[in-house]
């Protein structure tokens, strides 16, 4: 990570009339974050403390000690932590592979197609993959002899299919910021190791994951934070079942606040969503902007 | 590579080997899941569902996408058949100007936080980027009443509003650090040449930042077109409700018509994949701008 070489001069100091355009040019979108940003998490957290009798923390209560608050908390921490492992590995090796190939650039073109397109239309090219009597996967397996399972009825293999479709949607991310830190690594080093005879096991241990670091801490943080918030492939794959088996926060906030109505118990748990997130969310702008803000 | 034993040459080879093993394999698990849709698409709808299986259509059959983007009276629908036109151009619409609005206020926003001092600026810029966290199921609830309270229900300017608000943060971040690379001298050589700001942004930062402006406009593209949570809580008819719900909706829990689905989901993401791959540089720009600094 190189940081560039005309290292950018810290923010000016303008005159107090300059000062004031500088606001100024700043003001309508804080305006507009704070209207549709701001106010309705403010909102959210007046409402999830009202109660019939005033202001408490019933609300909060009443969600944590409910069971399937907790069953889907746990349920969600499972789903973030198997993806987000799953995506750096593969994220990575993938990476390493794409470095070490000249066409690298059309690969990874192709690549990044799941990142963009629709997680809606990505859950539903893997529902159509998995469908049961006539999809390519269950036909593949068919023809080896081997009996498919029933993907999204079988709770077990519901969670598994929504690990395989989310860590398909997002990976090319993890592959293109390892990937671009990778180009960037300064060449010296190497040839410096390369003299001292270090094998290429070595070089990647001390030089290629050191460097890495700063990389995998924000691909740790944002990808975290987003599946944490699973919810498209969800909906269209499982819809959270069978059962509650592939339930996530997100969907459960959705179903109690919107389709029940219950908007007071709705934001307490979209709110208690919030705090680990809030805690990424500073890890991972300390990381991207370090001392520059 | 001085030492030309064979052992080293046998051990290279199946490094080579390996590593183009794991970049087709993973080709393949990236394109066979589209391509075995866009194959679908083109089948008719007995042959989707005929056993045993065929790899490839009968004959091109491209009916399904005809009848999923035929403009038809919007109280003229069957209930069996898929079609998208009218969330389409909603989503057309939507995508286009929160996208043009979230550029024309968040370039000055972001270059004003990257370049000048100015009174609460960081603890400004620190919450904008915070907002970027919220899970948008914490922001739906309230917005769900707010948008109700003013009447923008079901309304293509309220979601136009919301899209454009949450796509805001994203906008600043990303140009933000592109911002921050571009060097001070050029701005005081335009002031020495008595451009005032307005005429300095125009005519010398954004053109120089045009990569980057590139690629924050697709990204943010992407967003309003590709949102399903919002927009299934603030749209009620086909008024305004944008593709990614529009095709949810289609997902019954009976039968579903695949023949009809796969064409278009294929017909609507294709523009995107077209963006991708021809913009493909700025994308990745964009996506590791923020995280990566090359």
């Amino acid at each position: 990570m190189e940081i560039t070489s005309i290292n950018f001069q810290k923010t000016q100091s303008l005159g107090r009339k300059n000062a004031r355009l500088a606001f100024l040019l700043a003001l309508p979108a804080i305006i507009l974050i704070a209207l549709v940003v701001a106010y309705p998490i403010g909102f959210s957290v007046v409402k999830s403390f009202t109660t019939r009798e005033g202001y408490s923390l019933k609300n909060y209560k009443s969600i944590l000690s409910d069971n399937s608050f907790s069953f889907t908390l746990l349920n969600t921490i499972k789903f973030t932590l198997i993806i987000v492992i799953i995506e750096l590995v593969i994220g990575l090796i993938v990476a390493l592979c794409l470095q070490n190939i000249k066409i690298r650039n059309s690969f990874r073109a192709l690549f990044t197609i799941p990142l963009l397109v629709s997680p809606v239309v990505s859950s539903y090219a893997w529902m159509w993959l998995l469908n049961d009597q006539y999809g390519l996967i269950s036909h593949i397996l068919k023809f080896m002899k081997i009996t498919p399972p029933l993907w999204l009825a079988n709770p077990n293999w519901a969670f598994i299919s929504i690990v395989i479709v989310d860590m398909w949607i997002a990976t090319p991310f993890v592959i293109i910021v390892f990937q671009s830190a990778l180009a960037s690594l300064p060449k010296s080093p190497y040839e410096s190791a390369e003299i001292d005879g270090a094998s290429s096991i070595q070089k990647f241990r001390y030089l290629t994951l050191p460097f890495l670091k700063p990389a995998f801490l924000v691909i740790l943080t944002i990808r975290t934070m987003d599946v944490f918030r699973i919810y498209d492939s969800i909906v269209v794959l499982t819809g959270g079942g069978p059962g509650n088996a592939t339930m996530s926060l997100s969907l459960l906030a959705f179903r109690t606040g919107i389709t029940f109505g219950n908007l007071k118990g709705g934001s307490a748990m979209s709110l208690l969503m919030t705090i680990p997130l809030f805690i990424a969310t500073i890890i991972c702008i300390r990381a991207i902007f370090k001392d520059e803000i | 590579m001085r030492f030309n034993s064979p052992k080293i040459k046998t051990s290279k080879v199946i490094t080579i080997f390996l590593v183009w093993l794991i970049v087709i394999g993973y080709l393949l698990f990236v394109i066979i899941p589209y391509g075995w849709l866009f194959i679908t698409s083109l089948k008719e709808s007995s042959e989707v569902i005929r056993l045993p299986l065929e790899f490839l259509p009968d004959k091109l059959y491209l009916k399904n996408y005809f009848e999923v983007l035929a403009i038809n009276n919007l109280n003229n629908s069957k209930a069996l058949s898929i079609n998208i036109s009218s969330a389409f151009i909603n989503t057309l619409i939507v995508a286009f100007i929160s996208t043009f609005i979230a550029l024309l206020i968040g370039l000055p926003a972001s270059y004003s936080f990257a370049k000048y001092k100015f009174w609460g600026r960081k603890s400004l810029l620190i919450t904008t980027l915070t907002t970027r966290m919220f899970p948008v199921i914490a922001l739906a609830i309230p917005i769900f009443q707010i948008i109700l309270k003013i009447g923008l229900y079901d309304n293509k300017i309220g979601l136009i509003l919301v899209y454009t608000s949450l796509t805001l943060p994203f906008t600043i971040w990303v140009m933000y650090s592109y911002f921050r690379d571009v060097p001070t001298e050029l701005e005081d050589a335009a002031k020495i040449d008595g451009c005032n700001f307005f005429k300095m942004f125009i005519h010398v930062i954004l053109p120089i930042s045009k990569p980057g402006i590139i690629a924050t406009f697709i990204l943010t593209l992407i967003y309003p077109w590709n949102e399903l949570l919002l927009n299934s809580i603030l749209s009620a008819s086909k008024k305004s409700q944008t593709l990614a719900y529009a095709l949810v909706q289609y997902n019954t829990g009976q039968q579903i018509y695949w023949g009809h689905l796969s064409a278009a989901v294929i017909a609507t993401s294709l523009p995107v994949v077209i963006l991708t791959l021809l913009l493909q540089r700025y994308v990745i720009q964009g996506l590791t701008l923020g995280a990566v600094k090359e």
